[in-house]
């Protein structure tokens, strides 16, 4: 196995699109009190770039995270994406290729996420998103019980 | 509203109208990335270029 | 979102004031009256100023004038400092504050002549912005504009802050181009249109140009295709400008009156009204917790169902894999591949033949890295988890949306109630009504007659583009035969291909905002028109050419008076407002000028019904307000304010009507 990473990067352009969430308040502050994590934006902005089906190298890496943050529930969606892409569970023997494939993700995705912010105007953000996600959710058909 | 931004729709219909052409719709994205990218003045032309060459030499007409 | 108050400070006419706009009653609707000169125009102009840093409708007399308040100036010593000060406040649906301040420093000197001039020395934006829990954060400069684009952004402002005029002549003839413009800037396609499309193109130049170098044949075919090329693009800018004639409207002369009025102060209420309050800051506190529930529930779960492809994928892997028995790992493959190199047995016997071919078999049957099967068997429960949780979220959801949608209603009929209450303590003067009759100023220009030399351009387009046709297949062809630029030529083929989908890209986008747009114009409309049977639909056809289709079939936006005109174009801007995702209010300058004076009252009409869902400013001028509009709008607006010039006429003062 390849050596094991200690962060999740983030490109170093990137620091001024993860600013502009901040101009979102559905993405700066938890309900429930105190500010999203960085780690909570990345995995954001990955879903994003996993949804449209993109992803873009990093060109300057900088560290945004320590893997030590990860939850397992955090881990498990990293390897799922990252199984997904490869299209096979062999993929999981090389954590930094794992890893980079969620970087791509977040790296691509978060230039979608600023454009989805900056296209509606204050407070409408938080219900155009819920339409999306429930549009996304009537074409999973899972059902409850 | 202007330069600089991409849309989730504007990747969409490139992939549609791209219409299986990888080669295409990978090189459009990431074209449409870096303009993004880069606003203001910049070496548009070697990178163009670059891409161009690049993928016209793997693509299938 | 709503504009709370303006605050002007020494910005022109305006010494010191400051205008609220509190929603009083259903209708957010709010009047300022005014005669010419005395500053209505630039209530338009103060608020492009303090968010856009310009003053689009500034008068000629006004651009001879500096900035700050001439009163100002006056009063000041020799060498004092001075500011003119314009604060835009700005409310949210969440009860979220954003104030817009903009501040231009002045010094005052005097000169041999004792006349006293400002000289400017900077400016300085800024926004503060108050969340619903009352932290305030002030941003600076540059991150300032970010929330100005997200309350108006300056590419469709025109359609939020706006003369009169521009609704009596935005749908006059010649407007497909204007129509186009407006779609391609709700489109958002300017990336792909003035960057990559334009870029492309110059590239695809270059190839042509190289690939001629090897043939003077190509080369030959090539400069006759940039030429009609050229001349095909300057005949289509000749066609813009010809299209872009405008027509403007009439004289019209009016007088105004007003009704006097009367409410009783009513004391006991006040302490109905405090009971109230309490109610109120309760049932919020209990609102806010539901709200910031759901908004985790959002992120959290949203960003699952966005991954569950990936998700569902790898639990049908791993269930798989259980079923083949592969998980979980009965067998380590690390320990086996280590007897099997070492060749020697976990008991510390040495493997014979046989035993190695057993144990080599072994290996080949066990698929997976134990790592890897660790890593998916930790995978499983997270998993399960996330699958339990997204089969929930809409049951989630909608109990919390129901509860906060209860708790609205019950704050709606809180605040109504306060309103009541409100309205009735307020005394209010009675006023003498007064008849004004101005004569109208004529204004605007007659439109150039272009209709002739329209044909004639565009017979000259359809030729060029004809020639560009012929000569891409004939260049197409040449390069083909060329066998030293095949390099090239595959790079012509692929620049073009990838044009095409551009170009397509492009269009659908902006077709769809087109039917979009179409659509809600539509809606709007029907809605809003007095006559409902006289009219059968609108059209915005493929050309972006905008059709109104009289219930008979034939097209009428010709022949229609300037009433429906402008609901035509009011209903266009309304549809604008929804699909570009920014429900901001409008602020309109002599609203209902150019119409004649017995449809005054529809577009009265039309104003109130559409202040029901959205805060309208109308600034008219006396002559403007007639009986008619005073007549129905007098009882339907929130506030109503009168401008006065002092006697200096170097100060302009607010009223509260």
């Amino acid at each position: 196995m390849a050596t094991m990473p200690d962060r999740i990067n983030r490109d170093k352009k990137d620091g001024e699109l993860y600013k502009k969430l901040n101009g979102e308040e559905f993405l700066k502050f938890k309900g429930s009190g105190g500010k999203r994590t960085r780690k909570e934006q990345f995995f954001f902005a990955m879903a994003i770039g996993f949804k449209n089906n993109i992803k873009r190298p990093l060109n300057t890496k900088e560290g945004f995270f320590l893997i030590k943050d990860l939850l397992p529930i955090d881990e498990t969606l990293i390897n799922a994406v990252a199984i997904n892409d490869y299209d096979s569970v062999e993929i999981l023997a090389n954590k930094g290729e794992v890893f980079k494939i969620a970087e791509e993700y977040a790296h691509a995705g978060i230039r979608l996420l600023v454009d989805k912010i900056e296209s509606i105007e204050f407070g409408k953000f938080e219900k155009k998103l819920e339409q999306e996600i429930f549009e996304i959710y009537n074409k999973i058909g899972l059902k409850n019980g | 509203m202007g330069d600089g931004r991409i849309n989730e729709q504007i990747l969409n219909w490139i992939k549609i109208n791209s219409k299986d052409d990888k080669i295409i719709e990978d090189f459009l994205k990431d074209l449409i990335y870096e303009e993004a990218e880069h606003t203001g003045q910049w070496r548009w032309k070697d990178n163009y270029r670059k891409k161009i060459k690049k993928c016209s030499d793997e693509w299938e007409n | 979102m709503r504009i709370k108050k303006i605050i002007l400070s020494n910005y022109r006419q305006f010494k010191d004031i400051e205008i609220t706009f509190t929603k009083k009653c259903k209708s957010d609707l709010h009047i300022i009256i005014g005669k010419n000169g005395t500053g209505k125009t630039n209530i338009l102009n103060a608020l492009n100023w303090c968010l856009y840093y310009d003053e689009p409708h500034l008068s000629r007399n006004s651009q001879q004038l500096p900035l700050i308040n001439l009163q100002s100036v006056d009063e000041a010593e020799d060498g004092e400092n001075k500011y003119v000060k314009v604060e835009v406040w700005v409310e949210s649906t969440e009860n979220r504050y954003f104030i817009f301040t903009r501040k231009a420093f002045y010094i005052i000197y005097k000169n041999g002549k004792n006349e006293k001039h400002p000289k400017k020395q900077h400016t300085e934006f800024e926004v503060k912005y108050t969340n619903e829990k009352g932290n305030t954060n002030i941003i600076q400069n540059e991150e300032a504009d970010f929330f100005v684009e997200r309350f108006v952004p300056k590419a469709i402002r025109e359609f939020f802050f706006f003369d009169g005029e521009r609704l009596d002549n935005y749908f006059k003839e010649a407007t497909a181009e204007r129509i186009r413009h407006t779609i391609t800037l709700i489109s958002q396609v300017d990336l792909l249109e003035n960057k990559i499309e334009r870029r492309l193109s110059d590239i695809l130049k270059e190839f042509r140009k190289e690939a001629g170098k090897e043939n003077p044949k190509i080369n030959d075919t090539r400069i006759n295709l940039e030429e009609n090329e050229n001349s095909f693009a300057s005949t289509e800018k000749q066609i813009k400008e010809c299209k872009d004639q405008i027509d403007i409207a009439k004289k019209r002369i009016k007088g105004y009156e007003e009704k006097l009025r009367e409410i009783p102060d009513i004391e006991s209420l006040e302490k109905e009204l405090n009971s109230l309050k309490i109610s109120k800051k309760h049932e919020k506190e209990t609102l806010y917790n539901k709200i910031e529930e759901k908004q985790d529930l959002l992120f959290e779960y949203g960003k699952n169902i966005i991954l569950w492809p990936a998700i569902k994928n790898s639990i049908k892997i791993i269930e798989a894999k259980r079923k083949n028995k592969e998980i979980p790992p009965v067998i380590d493959k690390k320990l086996i591949e280590g007897i099997l190199k070492n060749e020697v047995c976990i008991c510390g016997r040495r493997l014979d033949d046989n035993s190695k071919k057993r144990v080599a078999d072994l290996l080949d049957e066990i698929k997976l890295s134990s790592g890897i099967v660790i890593q998916l068997v930790n995978m499983e429960n997270p998993l399960y988890l996330i699958k339990e949780g997204i089969k929930e979220f809409r049951k989630k959801n909608y109990n919390l949306t129901r509860d906060i949608n209860n708790y609205n209603k019950i704050l709606e009929g809180i605040e109504e109630k306060m309103n009541q209450i409100d309205g009735k303590i307020i005394n209010f003067n009675s006023k003498k009504i007064k008849e004004w009759y101005e004569d109208s100023k004529k204004f605007g220009k007659i439109r150039d007659d272009n209709q002739k030399n329209l044909g004639i351009l565009e017979e000259r387009k359809n030729e060029f583009s004809k020639n560009i046709d012929t000569l891409n297949e004939q260049l197409k062809k040449e390069i083909q035969k060329e066998k030293k630029i095949i390099k090239i030529k595959k790079q012509i083929d692929f620049c073009i291909k990838s044009l095409y989908i551009v170009e397509k890209t492009k269009e659908i986008i902006r077709e769809k905002t087109r039917e979009r747009i179409e659509s809600e114009t539509n809606k709007i409309f029907f809605k809003l028109i007095w006559k409902k049977r006289t009219f059968k639909n609108i059209d915005i056809n493929q050309d972006y050419n905008i059709n109104l289709i009289h219930s008979m079939g034939y097209e009428c936006l010709g022949t229609i008076g300037a009433a429906e005109r402008e609901l035509l174009a009011l209903s266009f801007t309304l549809a604008l407002h929804t699909i570009s995702g920014f429900d901001s209010p409008i602020l309109v300058d002599t609203p209902v000028a150019r119409v004649a004076d017995e449809h005054r009252e529809n577009l009265g009409k039309i104003f109130s019904k559409v202040s029901k869902n959205k805060q309208i400013i109308l600034l008219f001028t006396s002559a403007e307000y007639s009986k008619e509009i005073s007549k129905l709008l007098d009882t339907e607006n929130s506030s109503r304010f009168n401008f006065k010039l002092s006697e200096n006429e170097k100060e302009t003062r607010l009223e509260m009507i």
